[in-house]
């Protein structure tokens, strides 16, 4: 059911058996696991049904450090999230991206890719791809004209798979099932100010929320989940819990640190001798599933070169040129008019592509950020009109970031050399390797992660392997804050499916009677 | 820097469509004449020459490419498998952001000096 906060009595006291805070693809794919049970289940959402600017300038904050996207543009706050402009991109995390790595300071996460396997299954299905199917191997059996550039075992690099959601906009997808449900409860307008913890501060009794009508509401659950986004999940825990002043926690100052991206950059290009279609790279469709290949480099290659993990897609080069990159266009602080411009500018750089090919390659990089706990989140002295402190990014690249990109296109260099496919050119930037300055095209993939990074050690982690926060007994997060490492694919699948897995592990305890 | 760069691609003649002097199979790195022009050539051979100066001469690069050929075989082929062979023990280096191979850099470096 779904009722709007704006509506009801000031003071109402809402009470239930878990609270969900956030109703992305993290607290919706939550929220659904619950559905036709027992329990009550209280989903918030700080916005409406739809997009309202008022409530979006909650997200507004200042920058420092790196350039980046106006922050109050760069999430959504409204029912379905930031899944309302996602653009569906979807792969795995490899199994490399979940261990310790010497040559990575603070890798390591405390769960296995095999942990979250059978959540990623899962998680195809919420986000309505296909099979969960990413070894090319089975595409190409599914149509032999994706042919690979490079020998399938070329030693050093690999195709890495990626799936596109249609893309699923989850508000849409369970907006009817929420609404309907009998013991999912949907509080609209219900944007969470304050978290009351009992003395001592182990466990939370109550969220106070609040909204531009002037209703201010408390809500009571046994098990809270804090699904927000990355910068709101560390904003709450730092500012909304008055008997913490360091940020509920926050004993080992590490709420809000470690935040990271992908770095989403034209790179390099790629010539051949023939023109060539590379289908295999792009956009393509089998079955329905529509999906296609990005380079990677092979996980021993990685410990060799002592890299961070990344991948590189193609576009032609007569369809890429002129593109602006997004760091340029994402300028405004409205997300609508990103998004249009962006549509606006990808619909006309598209054109059908030829059947014989082409003979050069525009290549871009995905890479994973260093976790780095000078890039960070903290809390600005300005406030909202809800009256919290609002969130400051202070984003901060490294060499290491720059030294693994140009290493993905050494390697690919000498892969594609080697086996006379081609040749690589590096953009001007990436070609001088004492030159650790970033182009005024280096921009983000919209992705954050790490501000709330998972660990068994709370010294060296903010929440448990189970998301619960190491400290409090009742307060889980969930969502790409609980990240450790970013790896190379977008986020929202490993999203969801950290999200499913903490469903269940919920389960089990509410089950036990815990 | 991108945009000139593009242009460069946009507009380039092939290098087998220029006009240059003494072609032969030392000053001239068959595959990347198949992808870039005379001009990129003589560019990435100039790098070269800057960056290596004690193989910054038309004779020592002769004699560096000549060495352990077979006279009696076809220097083309011979020159391809060296390539090859520079590619798969690492022997690359990146000239005006091409990643290339040595024995291309100094056929580049020749060319660009016989055809200034």
């Amino acid at each position: 059911m779904h009722t709007d906060a704006r509506l009801l009595p000031d003071n109402t006291h809402i009470e239930g058996d878990i609270c969900i805070v956030g109703t992305g693809p993290a607290g919706l794919s939550i929220a659904m696991e619950w559905n036709h049970t027992p329990y009550k289940v209280i989903l918030l959402e700080g916005g409406g049904l739809e997009y309202d600017d008022q409530m979006q300038d909650t997200y507004a904050g200042p920058e420092t450090g790196q350039l980046y996207y106006p922050l109050k543009s760069t999430r959504l706050h409204y029912f379905g999230g930031t899944s309302n402009h996602w653009a569906g991109f979807c792969s795995t995390f490899d199994t490399m991206d979940f261990e310790k790595r010497d040559w990575v300071p603070h890798s390591g996460w405390p769960i296995k890719k095999t942990d979250l396997d059978p959540f990623y299954a899962k998680a195809q299905q919420v986000l309505d791809l296909g099979p969960y199917e990413y070894d090319v191997k089975y595409w190409q059996q599914q149509n032999p004209a994706l042919k690979s550039l490079l020998p399938e075992d070329d030693p050093v690099v690999w195709n890495k798979v990626w799936q596109f959601s249609p893309p699923t906009r989850l508000g849409k997808k369970y907006g009817n099932d929420v609404k309907k449900s009998k013991n999912i409860h949907l509080y609209t307008y219900a944007h969470v100010t304050e978290i009351a913890a009992n003395e001592g501060a182990t466990s939370i009794n109550n969220l106070t929320v609040k909204n531009f009508a002037g209703k201010t509401h408390t809500v009571k659950a046994k098990y809270y989940i804090l699904a927000c986004n990355t910068i709101q999940n560390a904003r709450l825990l730092l500012a909304a819990c008055p008997q913490t002043p360091k940020g509920l926690g926050n004993d080992n100052d590490l709420v809000g640190r470690f935040f990271m991206e992908h770095l989403e950059v034209q790179s390099a290009w790629l010539h051949l001798p023939q023109p060539a279609p590379l289908k295999l790279y792009m956009f393509g469709g089998i079955g329905g599933t529509r999906m296609r290949c990005e380079l990677a480099i092979r996980s021993d290659a990685q410990a060799k070169y002592r890299m961070l993990n990344g991948t590189c897609s193609f576009a032609p080069w007569d369809l890429a040129k002129g593109m602006t990159p997004p760091i340029k266009m994402w300028s405004s602080d409205d997300p609508r008019k990103n998004e249009d411009s962006m549509r606006s500018m990808w619909h006309s750089h598209e054109g059908a592509t030829k059947a014989e090919g082409y003979r050069v390659f525009e290549l871009k990089t995905r890479i994973e950020q260093a976790p780095n706990p000078d890039s960070r989140i903290t809390l600005s002295t300005d406030r909202d009109g809800l009256g919290m402190r609002r969130a400051r990014l202070h984003w901060v690249l490294t060499p290491f970031e720059k030294y693994s990109m140009r290493t993905i296109y050494e390697l690919i260099g000498r892969q594609v050399g080697l086996t006379a496919i081609g040749r690589i050119q590096l953009m001007d930037y990436l070609r001088d390797p004492d030159d650790h300055s970033w182009p005024d095209t280096t921009g983000g993939g919209w992705h954050h992660m790490g501000t709330t990074r998972m660990s068994d050690d709370p010294k060296s982690g903010v929440v448990d392997p189970n998301n619960k926060l190491h400290g409090i007994s009742n307060l889980y997060i969930a969502g790409g804050s609980v990240f450790v490492t970013a790896a190379a694919p977008n986020p929202t699948l490993t999203i969801t499916a950290l999200s499913l897995r903490l469903s269940a592990h919920l389960k089990k305890v509410i089950q036990s009677g815990g | 820097m991108l945009l000139t760069t593009a242009g460069a691609i946009a507009t380039m003649t092939p290098f087998c469509k220029s006009r240059h002097a003494t072609p032969s199979a030392l000053n001239t790195p068959e595959f990347l004449a198949a992808i870039c022009d005379a001009q990129t050539i003589r560019k990435i051979g100039t790098d070269y020459r800057t960056t290596t100066n004690d193989e910054s001469r038309e004779g020592q690069l002769t004699d560096l490419l000549t060495a352990g050929l077979d006279q009696n075989k076809d220097q083309t082929q011979q020159i391809t498998n060296r390539v090859k062979d520079d590619f798969a023990s690492n022997r690359i280096m990146t000239l005006e952001g091409y990643v290339i191979s040595v024995t291309e850099a100094r056929q580049c470096a020749l060319f660009s000096i016989q055809n200034p």
